[in-house]
Formats: C-alpha cells, sequence, structure tokens
C-alpha cells in the first residue's frame, strides 16, 4: 500500500477504533491488527497528532502500580470520520468508473 | 538486550527532544511494554516488535518534522558546548580525577598492605608460639615459655582479625571504585 495513503487511513483507523468507548495503545494496536499493519513506533505519532489537532482527548488512570492513557474521541475526531467516508465513497464511485473503463476498453480489443 | 537497555539507549537519543515530548514517549513505550508484558510476550519478543531504538527514533523523527528541525538547532548548539565540554574534561582530569584517583588507589593499596602484614602477623605468632613450647619442652622457665606462647597465640588472633577485616575492606573499596567507573562509562559512553 502507497505509504501517504496509509498514513490518512491509519489515522481514521484510530478514529474508528476508539469511537464507541475509549482505549489505549495496546488494545488499539491489537484492534487493528487484523485490518492494517501498524507498529508501536507508528501509532505513537498518530495518537500525538490526533491530540495535537484536538480529535482526541487524553485521561490517564493508574492500572496495576503503573499509568495507563486512555485515548476519547471528541466532536472534531468523529467530524474527520465523517469525512473520510464521504472521501470514501467519492473515490468507490471514481473507482468503479476506471475499474468500467478498464473492462470495456478490454473488451473492444 | 533488556528493556531496561532498550529505554536507556532510546532516552540517551532522545536527549535532543523537548523534555516534555521526550517523556511522552518514554512514557508510551513503558505503558506498551507493561501492557504486552501482562499479555503474556517476553522482553525479546517485545523489543523484536518495538525495533531497535535508533529505528523507533527514525520513524518518530520522520512523522515529526517540527520536532526534527528543533531538534538540528539544538544539535548545532550542542556542538560549541561539546568542545567546552571536552575542555572542562581535560582540566577536571589533570587537576582533580588523577590526583583523586591516586589517593583512592593509594588507600586501596595501604588496605592490601594491612591485609598482607596482618598474614605475615599471624604466621609470626604460630612461629613464636611453636618456638616457645619447642623451649619449654627443652626445659626453659615455665613461666617465661608460656609467656612467650600466649604472645604468639594472641599476634595469630590479632592477625587473622585483622588480616580478615583489611580483606574486606579491601575488597569493599575496590567493588566501590569498579561500580563507580563503570557507572560512569555506561552513563556517558
Amino acid at each position: 500500500m502507497d505509504a501517504q495513503l496509509k498514513k490518512g487511513l491509519l489515522e481514521v483507523c484510530v478514529l474508528s477504533a476508539i469511537e464507541k468507548q475509549e482505549s489505549y495503545g495496546y488494545k488499539i494496536i491489537s484492534e487493528l491488527a487484523p485490518y492494517i499493519e501498524i507498529s508501536e513506533s507508528t501509532l505513537y505519532p498518530i495518537l500525538r497528532r490526533l491530540e495535537t489537532s484536538g480529535a482526541v482527548t487524553t485521561r490517564s488512570v493508574e492500572h496495576n502500580g503503573r499509568l495507563r492513557k486512555y485515548f476519547k474521541i471528541t466532536n472534531n475526531g468523529k467530524t474527520k470520520i465523517s469525512e473520510f467516508i464521504d472521501t470514501i465513497e467519492e473515490f468507490e464511485r471514481i473507482s468503479n468508473y476506471i475499474v468500467r473503463e478498464r473492462k470495456n476498453g478490454g473488451g473492444k480489443k | 538486550m533488556t528493556y531496561r537497555q532498550w529505554e536507556w539507549e532510546m532516552k540517551c537519543l532522545l536527549r535532543g527532544f523537548p523534555r516534555n515530548e521526550a517523556r511522552s514517549i518514554i512514557a508510551y513505550y513503558q505503558e506498551i511494554y507493561g501492557d504486552k508484558k501482562e499479555a503474556g510476550f517476553s522482553d525479546s519478543e517485545i523489543l523484536l516488535e518495538f525495533g531497535t531504538p535508533e529505528e523507533c527514533y527514525e520513524k518518530i523523527q520522520n512523522e515529526n518534522p517540527e520536532i526534527a528541525q528543533s531538534c538540528k538547532i539544538e544539535k548545532r548548539q550542542d556542538i560549541g558546548l561539546l568542545a567546552l565540554k571536552i575542555i572542562g574534561i581535560i582540566f577536571l582530569a589533570v587537576f582533580v580525577l588523577i590526583p583523586l584517583g591516586s589517593i583512592v588507589l593509594g588507600v586501596v593499596a595501604i588496605f592490601a598492605a594491612a591485609c598482607v602484614g596482618s598474614g605475615v602477623l599471624s604466621i609470626g605468632g604460630i612461629v613464636v608460639a611453636g618456638w616457645s613450647m619447642a623451649m619449654l619442652i627443652s626445659g626453659a622457665t615455665f613461666a617465661s615459655s608460656m609467656a612467650t606462647f600466649g604472645m604468639g597465640i594472641a599476634m595469630v588472633g590479632a592477625g587473622a582479625l585483622f588480616s580478615v577485616a583489611f580483606f574486606l575492606l579491601t575488597k569493599y573499596v575496590a567493588v566501590v571504585i569498579y561500580k563507580c567507573v563503570t557507572y560512569f562509562i555506561y552513563k556517558y559512553r
């Protein structure tokens, strides 16, 4: 997958993972791993960017004598997911056109 | 490599980062490490997934260009500081470390010598006690032979006590010096 495309997808994937309920780093990676390749080192900058842009808020909770940081989606984050879905639908329309034209072009040959 | 070593190397690499950012990154990896340990992963498995500290550092820098820029500015300032540090270390070495090191080694040598001397005292005591017994058997005065014998036993006892004490003292000082040296080497390499 193209690196830039993957970068954009990962942010929305992370937001989707925490849309229903707040979550933490390891749990986010575990949830996303079956769908997209994501490592700990990749996740940190994404979470940082989302926090800086106001798409998520954070709180620290004590867990077994250590701190665990929970990420919760904001309205800004939910808007990003909606915008992404709109973009994907438009992309799907365009890609369907390209595939259809290719098939039609292949048939004419 | 253990996680502690990995974290130590990561902290060294993050020295150029703003302090809060570096703390946040370390806290993030500590949290993930703790969660993975709870999930049953071993240190080696976790570190394999993390990647080397250099790889993590590069990824974080690539994803955060504004931090990379501020690190470059800080690195330029660091070169001037490094030159001053080298000059400072040379002066420190010549006027402080070498004399201090000589004193410390001298103290260790004194304790070691005292340990050996106490051992020799014990041996001397054995010789004195043995000689006095031999004199008693060959017909010397009982009182004086017993006194000498007693003195010999006392020498053996004192020598044994002091040699053990000085041996432990020498060992303790040597271990402390070794640990201090390895700590500074590890910290500043």
